[in-house]
């Protein structure tokens, strides 16, 4: 999710430097089966076409390597076509989980949805859920990431969780650290918080040093493709109870269904 | 041959444990991916076995499992969440569905995945409510 507009950018410039290596090879390769005696050109033009027809070869050879270097390069960046996608299953889910809410008033950033991604990084040991989307419009630029490694004590987050046990992990009716109180329940709060939720109180005093919102419950979530983790979709909510009754189950398993479909291809 | 697919709504199935994980206690819902919408039970003649299947939101290839006499469990390669079982009805006799309700439990004490029960549960209840009517329907 960060640097989203970047991607966007390099993701669609890829795309043209894929395009034009392919384009300009096949005149270049028309161009070697000409005989040069045979052709009639003007002779300003000579020269060049002599030039072009010495450095075709090679010009063929490095045009096809950027080619398939800009073709592997659109395969590691998620399409803006697929997150525009997934984004708008994400708001539909949000639209329909807090209908209610919503419908009330209440700021669409006090009921997200987000979905990460599992992933290997060569720099930083073990699995790690990236974020790919968020509901709503604002709070995208989240630099949010939680281990989700092999090691079950070095787990963080109910991301983190819902990873590991490919279940559904609900964490209800958390303090409200949005609101400061006495310092001494103060404390008591974030310790509670911290342990109920499975990180660290540095951690969660540093997000509230920046100012961003915590949630009341929570509702995380495996996500799979062909029976194989994926990731994980996180539910947040600034209400003490989590949506897991009958009818969200079945929104969620509509919505798994989905998601599936479309993270096939990612 | 008879395969249709008998609906099953998922949303029967909104369940709840409480656990303990590294001291914190939580509550486990049961996963979307874990229940099933659809079941079907057929004959193949080629195993000469009654086999009922659970349908998922996804499909994965499943390896079969014998741990018990009469039965064979087919457990998804990945998420080891049961896809059928394969049962020799005639060999089992009556006692088919508590047979295979028994391999079912002792494929729950040797499963490598960490996570609740619920998909082995929600199976083994299916298998309870539905096993003879579905044998039946399997001609």
């Amino acid at each position: 999710m960060r640097h989203y507009r970047v991607r966007k950018w390099l993701y669609k410039a890829i795309g043209w430097v894929e395009a034009g290596s392919s384009a300009l090879i096949v005149p270049l390769a028309a161009l070697l089966r000409l005989d040069p005696a045979k052709i009639r050109v003007h002779p300003l033009l000579a020269p060049l076409l002599l030039w072009l027809l010495g450095l075709a070869p090679i010009l063929i050879l490095m045009l096809a390597l950027c080619g398939g270097a800009s073709a592997l390069a659109r395969r590691l960046i998620t399409s803006p076509q697929m997150l525009a996608i997934i984004q708008s299953i994400l708001n539909r889910l949000q639209e329909e989980t807090f209908k209610e809410e919503n419908d009330t008033g209440e700021p669409l950033h006090d009921h997200r949805v987000t979905i990460f991604k599992h992933c290997r990084r060569l720099f930083r040991l073990g699995g790690w859920l990236v974020p790919v989307a968020r509901s709503g419009h604002i709070t995208q630029g989240t630099e949010i990431i939680f281990r989700a490694g092999d090691n079950p004590t070095k787990l963080e987050g109910i991301a983190g969780r819902a990873w590991a046990l490919a279940s559904a992990v609900v964490v209800e009716d958390l303090p409200d650290l949005n609101h400061r109180s006495s310092p001494a329940t103060w404390e008591k709060s974030i310790e509670e918080y911290s342990t109920r939720t499975f990180v660290t109180s540095e951690w969660l005093r540093r997000r509230l040093s920046q100012g961003k919102p915590l949630a009341l419950s929570y509702y995380g979530i495996h996500v799979e493709v062909r029976g194989a983790k994926w990731g994980v979709l996180v539910i947040d909510s600034k209400k003490p109870k989590a949506k897991v009754g009958p009818a969200d189950l079945t929104r969620y398993r509509f919505v798994a269904g989905l998601l599936e479909k479309v993270l096939e291809g990612m | 041959m008879n395969r249709e697919w008998t609906a099953v709504d998922p949303a029967r199935f909104a369940e709840f444990k409480r656990e303990n994980l590294a001291g914190v206690d939580v509550t486990l819902a049961v996963s979307p991916y874990d229940v099933p919408d659809g079941i079907r039970a057929y004959y193949q003649d080629s195993l000469r076995r009654l086999v009922i299947e659970f349908r998922y939101l996804g499909l994965e290839p499943y390896r079969r499992v014998r741990n018990a006499d009469y039965v064979a469990l087919r457990i998804g390669k990945n998420s080891e969440r049961l896809y059928g079982v394969e049962v020799d009805v005639i060999g089992a006799g009556a006692q088919w569905v508590s047979l295979t309700l028994r391999a079912i439990e002792k494929q729950v004490q040797t499963r490598k995945a960490c996570g609740p029960n619920f998909n082995y549960d929600i199976a083994k209840r299916l298998l309870t409510e539905q096993g003879q009517k579905l044998r039946q329907a399997a001609g």
